[in-house]
């Protein structure tokens, strides 16, 4: 009994390995050819590369503007998560404790921003209206509102969970209702706020629609959008264009590995709770 | 007493109010912009009923694109559930190295779409892409195809790509599903003789029925949504033989005919709207009838 479970356990394993190769190929042809010269990359195989070439990568730090997008990625994606985590936070906190039909009718909204489609062109008026069409400012508040809805959400469930009788022993030590939150309530928040930070963080940095739409000059483009950049300018040397997108890949690998954990429970929060 | 002092409405204003002005006020202006002649060329914008839409249903190419939408959000997230629902039964338990092989079957929802269309531009070459190359070396080369030069193809490549991307996510909802089923009535169903498909179907299935609704409502939203993997992979092409609503959306705004632009994104909007409460609608139904 316990042999033939070994036997199909085994089995199960040698086929789910061989099925990871269809994820892990494509990732491994980039590997490969990001060291290739130019008319090896050429057709995209899987072959060894006869030579190595690490200065691709060289080259394309030299060139690429990849420095100043990174920190242009840097900064848009961590000013983004900060501004949804806080803003989020707050609403949801006071959602949860106080349900008046007014705050219903507001979660709901939110609720609704998660499924309705973005209005790109309608969007674009308002950014002018307010004077922050082709500015971080204006990127980083779009994004915000974006991202609100689903973070919103994953509070909201988080939220319920936290007892309320800590606010009334808050109130009774002579909190108010800014103190009781920032004080007690959101560093009890701490897990679902790494989950938000990671997750908002990994949709900024991988995003270039909004770019597309809303920001013109390339001085304030981040990764993605330099990459793609790039992209257009070498599409005949794929060993370039390979190295410049693993050094994008490279630290949203790293997030991922390290942050699994969150990453995974918060994507399944709102799952598993409807 | 001290509700609404304590819990302040001041709490709630900041996110809506980015919400508000950047989401909501937004969609609610496409409304009354899809109904005028605004564009980039002139300054005057004029109110001009229902001729948007008309134009937008008179252009057959458009059809195309809504039809391409359409099927790519049901054709994408039928095969993303049923590949997840797979990979999550084989990867729950028993499986030495299955967080590993978890780490990698969910690491393309991470990848941007943008490297991972511009990936597969070059793995659907039919001349040099490893698609093709895979074929002919396991001797079904007669199956090679041009995957996105082929104007009847290109679009089911797309969602190629798309289900190689998702199923991942759906995976991770699935297994979270899958703790929600007790051990015991499987065992209970052992002793009495069911088999592994007679447990999946009676037992696991039932259990996992919220998750299917939220992996379902999630994939055909993200589905009717799509733009950047098509956008990278053929842009549309070949012609607009690949073209999905956002899309046509993008390059309407390219070509600065904002009110017609503004027309298909509130068509797009309603496609959503009523799609995921009939959705909801139907997957409620049936989970208070199995419970």
């Amino acid at each position: 009994m316990t042999r033939k479970h070994t036997m199909i356990n085994v089995t199960k394993e040698i086929c789910m390995w061989i099925l990871s190769l269809i994820i892990l190929i494509p990732v491994a042809m980039l590997l490969l050819n990001s060291v290739k010269n130019v008319t090896e990359s050429a057709s995209m195989s899987l072959k060894l590369p006869t030579s190595f070439h690490f200065d691709n990568f060289v080259t394309v730090f030299k060139d690429g503007n990849i420095l100043r997008s990174f920190w242009n990625s840097l900064l848009i994606s961590s000013l983004t998560s900060v501004i949804t985590i806080i803003t989020s936070s707050m609403a949801a906190f006071v959602m949860t404790r106080n349900r008046t039909r007014l705050n219903r009718y507001i979660y709901i909204l939110f609720l609704i921003g998660l499924i309705v489609p973005m209005n790109y062109i309608t969007t674009m008026k308002v950014l002018q209206m307010l004077h922050i069409i082709n500015t971080f400012t204006g990127i980083i508040l779009l994004y915000s509102a974006t991202f609100i809805p689903f973070t919103v959400f994953l509070f909201y469930g988080f939220v319920s969970g936290i007892p309320k009788e800590l606010d009334e022993s808050a109130v009774i030590d002579g909190s108010g209702g800014g103190g009781l939150f920032f004080r007690i309530i959101f560093p009890l928040m701490k897990p679902v706020s790494v989950t938000a930070l990671i997750i908002n963080f990994l949709n900024c940095w991988n995003d270039f629609v909004l770019p597309l739409y809303f920001l013109n000059s390339s001085g304030k483009w981040g990764m993605i959008m330099t990459m793609y950049n790039y992209f257009s300018q070498y599409i005949s040397s794929w060993n370039l264009v390979s190295a410049a997108m693993l050094i994008n890949l490279v630290p949203i690998l790293v997030v991922y590995v390290l942050g699994q954990k969150y990453i995974i429970s918060g994507m399944t929060a709102g799952a598993v709770k409807g | 007493m001290y509700t609404s002092k304590l819990y302040s409405w001041k709490f709630v204003l900041p996110a809506f109010l980015l919400f508000f002005a950047l989401f909501l006020v937004p969609n609610l202006m496409g409304f009354y912009y899809s109904l005028t002649n605004w564009n980039a060329m002139s300054d005057q914008v004029k109110f001009i009923g229902l001729d948007n839409f008309r134009d937008v249903f008179a252009d057959k190419s458009n059809f195309t694109s809504i039809y391409n939408t359409l099927m790519f959000a049901l054709v994408t997230s039928i095969f993303k559930a049923v590949i997840g629902l797979g990979l999550a039964l084989m990867l729950n338990e028993g499986i030495k190295s299955k967080n590993f092989l978890r780490t990698i079957f969910f690491m393309p929802v991470i990848i941007s779409n943008l490297i991972v269309g511009l990936i597969f531009q070059q793995i659907y070459n039919p001349d040099t892409g490893i698609l093709n190359g895979f074929l002919d070396v396991v001797g079904l080369g007669a199956f090679s195809q041009a995957w996105i030069a082929d104007p009847k193809l290109a679009i089911w490549s797309g969602m190629g790509v798309e289900i190689w991307k998702a199923a991942g996510f759906n995976m991770v909802i699935f297994l979270a599903g899958l703790q929600m089923v007790p051990k015991e009535m499987h065992e209970a169903a052992g002793i009495d003789g069911a088999n592994y498909w007679n447990k999946l179907i009676k037992i696991t299935i039932p259990f996992l029925l919220p998750s299917i609704t939220i992996n379902m409502l999630l994939n055909v939203i993200s589905g009717l949504k799509v733009f950047d993997v098509i956008f990278a992979l053929t842009n549309g092409g070949p012609g607009r033989a690949s073209e999905v609503v956002n899309l046509t959306v993008f390059n309407q705004f390219g070509l600065g005919t904002y009110g017609y632009a503004t027309a298909l994104s509130v068509i797009l909007f309603v496609f959503l709207i009523i799609i995921s409460i009939g959705m909801v609608k139907i997957f409620t139904r049936s989970e208070v009838k199995e419970g």
